[in-house]
């Protein structure tokens, strides 16, 4: 259809000339919009590669550019909604206060009576509708030469095969294209010449697709495989499976190092969540049952720090995060430094009224901050730099957010390592671990030592809050889904060590993570929990023990 | 743990500020002067509490209601809320409590089928009756249980059917995923009779479960990704996960750059309030399927959603005073056809109310007058398919003529 269509105009407009050009324009748009204004996927579809091929039906760039950004606005506003339909198939775009007609862009207004209704997007059309939109921008990139989005790029890898043809084909005869853009045409060139009988095409396309190993490419050869006859030239089959196994094996590279990252992220997470319980318990042998409501609050500073830069310096907003980090770290610090102080100190020689008492503090947390902010999950602006990632071998997809948490996590071991091992501070932390009474006789302050290292478990606990509040649901109860692992961690590691500490948070991870994709994350969840009780059996001190004189 | 001094200012304020010589009438006049015990079984703590909670304040708003239109035969309805903390043994318990001690005549409560599995031999044991107000997996029907909501049957199969069809993409290939108990088991069960009897071999789908509050859905959604790109035509998810995993693997989902147009979800339990904190625009397309959604147009609506955001306001609850969801309007629907069938019956007894359910209906602020038979205790709905916007919501993508009879057993399970 649509073929015959865009050949049928082709034609007609040959004959037409220069004659009326723009008339013939005029009735091509509106019968795009009519399509559009279906609500029918099919019909829908086909007025978007309608309007795809409209974007390059003449050679003049001039010409070119109007249309390409016509078609990208009329898209925009499809998928946005903005597009509204009368009953009788006619199209306006709304704007804020206004309204436009959807082929002449002029302002316009319509009877009250005339109901306007956007048409429904079902599912097959939103597809359409990116592709479009991408090989769109880059026709109007190619005659700007402006820049084209990732996002429109990937559009393109995804569905290659939905690509419009003609605007496939002048897009291929452009010689300024950037060579990124040049690499995704090649890319979905190579799935058609898949087809090809040329024998050069066709090894071409098999170099082009094991250079950009996927499941997807993958998919496309076995089925190319299957359909390829015996008695087909010998050199195809043997290249084609040649192919497959090459691609086959770097997909499986990818997965191996996929459950690799995603159990260093997982890892990293539980570190940092553990490392400020692990100090407060080590230090002080005080189970801290409030240390996730510590994580929690840290967020919840990182979110009012975002708010105060989204009011006054929006210019900051994209290092929110960055710029929280000394806040959370000494806010978070100060509240626990409180806690330490109006609660915590009258039990240090009562360890069960502790339990008992950071229970309460957790529950006294959680309900004031529902009460400050509701119960909802709080939503945190994602900077463009921690959208998305790249995918290395086959499918291997590095997430940048998941690797600022890694970064994140090792950052602060170092700190933690360099405060506690390098500083006077440091120094007078671990002899009050080691020996309170004898640390306190050689004229060490045991009581600034505690409430200090109370604050910087509290401290590091906010941090670990402000690296989650883009991976996870920041709620009021948010905190109670950490404590627990958390406490795995510590316990399995040995109280009150680093190293410990860092080892266990590893082991939990990875060994989840790697369980997970064989026997589910449930089954993972009961084989981790066993493993660390057998271990627990065999060293009950933990993994890492500190020599303690209690 | 029950809070009554909450519920006297509550319903002081509605039904005492705005109808006050109708709330004195009630309580003086004719001789039947008194209060009646309801009671609520919603969780406002612990890994359901996000949503679960504010069911408990609806359940509130509807009583203030009955109370301000001169209460149920005469009395004063007065409402006793718990906290079952998402833990499911202290649903059996606190409702032992309510029927009991409380003398409670009507309980609204329940999220997960797996609490409501846990409350089902108090209430039978004890003769209680419990409205309970979430769309499920079916293959239950107890006699002292009114199911407000849809079985599989009239939710589930029909939004599969739209997703099979040529307008919804013609999906031939499924990747379930849920949390760990009866409810997604279930359901997932049904869904592969169903597809059995569609001709899908078992190559075509794949499921897969994970822990209650589960969050690291990284390896998942890298299988998804693979699932996706093997052979056999359009893939899509079948999200049953609950409570906190819902945001949590949508957030993997953008992270991952998974679009509605590459692999669409069609999350069974995900709601407007789950969407509060994502960044709905890389959201936009998936689907959901419930009996109401909250932006059908029809003054039943409106009125529901200007006083629920009063009812917010005036008592500084820390719910969003625009999100209205369908057990929100599920539990309202129960108070008031538990209200209708006890005036009906004449008597707060609950043998003589079980009675009076045949034929009884009401005007939901669906658009639907839904209806319960004598047949079974399940409440017929109308059945909505709805697509997420850039407004953290959901359009109406598809909804059904009338309320399609409820099944209470599939015949694929």
């Amino acid at each position: 259809m649509t073929f015959l269509r865009t050949y049928l105009l082709s034609v007609l407009l040959a004959i037409a000339g220069s004659v009326s050009a723009d008339g013939q324009d005029r009735q091509d748009t509106s019968a795009i919009v009519g399509g559009l204004c279906s609500s029918k996927p099919t019909q829908m579809n086909q007025a978007l590669n309608a309007l795809g091929s409209f974007t390059v039906e003449s050679s003049d760039p001039l010409v070119i550019e109007n249309n390409a950004r016509w078609a990208l606005w009329i898209i925009s506003a499809l998928t946005k909604k903005q597009l509204v339909c009368s009953p009788t198939g006619s199209g306006f775009v709304k704007g804020e206060d206004e309204l436009r007609e959807a082929v002449t862009r002029e302002l316009t207004k319509v009877d009250e009576n005339v109901k306007l209704k956007a048409p429904f997007l079902h599912l097959p059309v939103r597809p359409t509708a990116e592709i479009i939109a991408a090989t769109t921008e880059m026709i109007l990139a190619s005659v700007t030469n402006d820049a084209v989005s990732d996002k429109s790029l990937e559009s393109l890898d995804k569905k290659p095969e939905q690509v419009n043809s003609r605007q496939f084909s002048y897009l291929l005869k452009q010689s300024n294209l950037p060579e990124r853009q040049v690499k995704q045409l090649e890319l979905v060139e190579a799935y058609q010449l898949l087809r090809s009988e040329d024998l050069t095409d066709y090894s071409t396309a098999l170099a082009v697709l094991r250079e950009n190993a996927s499941r997807k490419s993958l998919t496309a050869l076995i089925e190319i495989q299957s359909s390829l006859s015996p008695e087909a030239s010998g050199s195809k089959v043997e290249m084609t499976s040649n192919a497959i196994n090459a691609i086959e094996t770097e997909l499986q590279i990818g997965q191996f190092l996929s459950v690799l990252y995603s159990g260093l992220s997982y890892s990293s997470i539980l570190f940092l969540a553990a490392i400020g319980l692990a100090i407060v318990f080590g230090l002080m042998g005080v189970i801290n049952l409030a240390q996730g409501e510590f994580i929690m609050i840290g967020a919840y500073i990182t979110f009012v720090i975002q708010e105060l830069l989204a009011s006054f310096a929006y210019g900051l907003m994209p290092f929110y995060l960055l710029i929280s980090i000394p806040f959370v770290f000494v806010l978070t610090g100060g509240i626990g430094a409180a806690i330490e102080y109006s609660v915590i100190r009258h039990l240090y020689t009562r360890p069960l009224m502790t339990l008992l008492a950071t229970w309460g503090v957790s529950i006294f947390l959680v309900n004031a901050v529902r009460v400050l902010f509701g119960t909802q999950n709080l939503e945190f602006y994602v900077p463009d730099y921690l959208v998305g990632g790249v995918t290395l071998f086959g499918d291997f997809l590095v997430t940048w957010n998941r690797l600022a948490t890694i970064g994140f996590a090792v950052l602060v071991l170092l700190l933690t390592w360099i405060l506690v091992n390098k500083t006077r501070f440091g120094v007078n932390v671990r002899a009050v671990t080691e020996n309170r009474n004898m640390a306190g006789a050689i004229g060490i302050d045991t009581r600034k030592v505690d409430v200090l290292s109370f604050a910087l478990g509290s401290g590091l606990a906010g941090l670990a809050g402000l690296a989650l509040s883009t991976i996870y649901n920041v709620n009021p109860t948010m905190g109670t889904n950490f404590i627990v692992d958390a406490f795995m961690v510590v316990v399995l590691g040995g109280v009150g060590s680093i190293w410990g500490t860092l080892l266990a948070a590893l082991l939990v991870g990875i060994v989840n993570v790697a369980i997970e994709p064989v026997y589910g994350a449930v089954a993972a969840k009961v084989i981790v929990m066993t493993l660390i009780i057998v271990v627990i059996q065999f060293r009950p001190e933990g993994l890492f023990s500190l020599k303690v004189r209690k | 743990m029950i809070n009554r001094r909450k519920f006297l200012q509550a319903s002081g304020l509605l039904a005492g500020s705005s109808l006050a010589p109708a709330f004195l009438s009630s309580t003086f006049g004719a001789g039947h002067s008194g209060t009646q015990k309801v009671g609520c079984l919603f969780s406002s703590s612990g890994a359901m509490a996000n949503v679960e909670g504010r069911l408990n304040s609806v359940v509130e708003m509807a009583v203030a209601e009955l109370n301000a239109a001169g209460g149920v035969l005469g009395k004063t309805i007065e409402t006793v809320i718990t906290d079952p903390a998402s833990d499911w043994p202290l649903y059996a318990q606190n409702g032992r409590q309510l029927l009991l001690q409380e003398q409670c005549k009507a309980l609204f409560g329940c999220w997960t089928s797996v609490s409501r599995k846990s409350v089902l031999p108090v209430v039978e044991q004890n003769d209680g009756l419990l409205y309970y107000p979430l769309h499920f997996e079916g293959e239950e029907n107890s006699n002292s249980v009114v199911y407000m909501n849809s079985p599989p049957a009239s939710s589930v199969l029909p939004a599969l059917e739209y997703m099979m069809s040529e307008d919804g993409g013609s999906a031939s290939r499924f990747y379930m995923v849920g949390s760990d108990y009866v409810w997604p088991r279930t359901i997932n069960k049904i869904n592969k009779g169903y597809f059995a009897s569609k001709g899908i071999t078992e190559e075509s789908y794949r499921e897969t479960y994970v822990p209650f509050g589960f969050s690291n859905f990284q390896n998942i959604i890298n299988d998804i990704r693979d699932f996706a790109n093997q052979p056999g035509g359009k893939p899509t998810i079948i999200l049953t996960v609950v409570g906190n995993s819902i945001p949590a693997f949508f957030k993997e989902i953008i992270n991952q750059g998974i679009l509605a147009s590459d692999i669409p979800i069609l999350g069974l339990d995900v709601l407007e309030a789950d969407l509060e904190g994502l960044d709905t625009s890389s959201l936009v397309g998936h689907l959901n399927c419930w009996a109401y959604l909250q932006n059908v147009e029809n003054a039943e609506n409106t009125k529901i959603k200007s006083a629920w955001s009063q009812f917010v306001s005036a008592n500084g609850l820390p719910y969003s005073p625009d999100v209205m969801i369908d057990p929100m309007v599920s539990a309202y629907d129960g108070v008031h056809m538990w209200g209708k069938a006890v005036e009906r019956a004449g008597t707060f007894e609950v043998p003589a109310v079980k009675e009076a359910f045949d034929g009884i209906t009401f005007n939901c602020p669906s658009g639907y007058e839904i209806s319960m038979s004598g047949e079974n205790n399940y409440v017929a709905r109308g059945v909505f398919i709805g697509s997420v916007n850039e407004n953290q919501g959901f359009d109406i993508l598809w909804q059904s003529d009338d309320t399609p009879t409820p099944v209470p057993y599939s015949p694929y399970a």
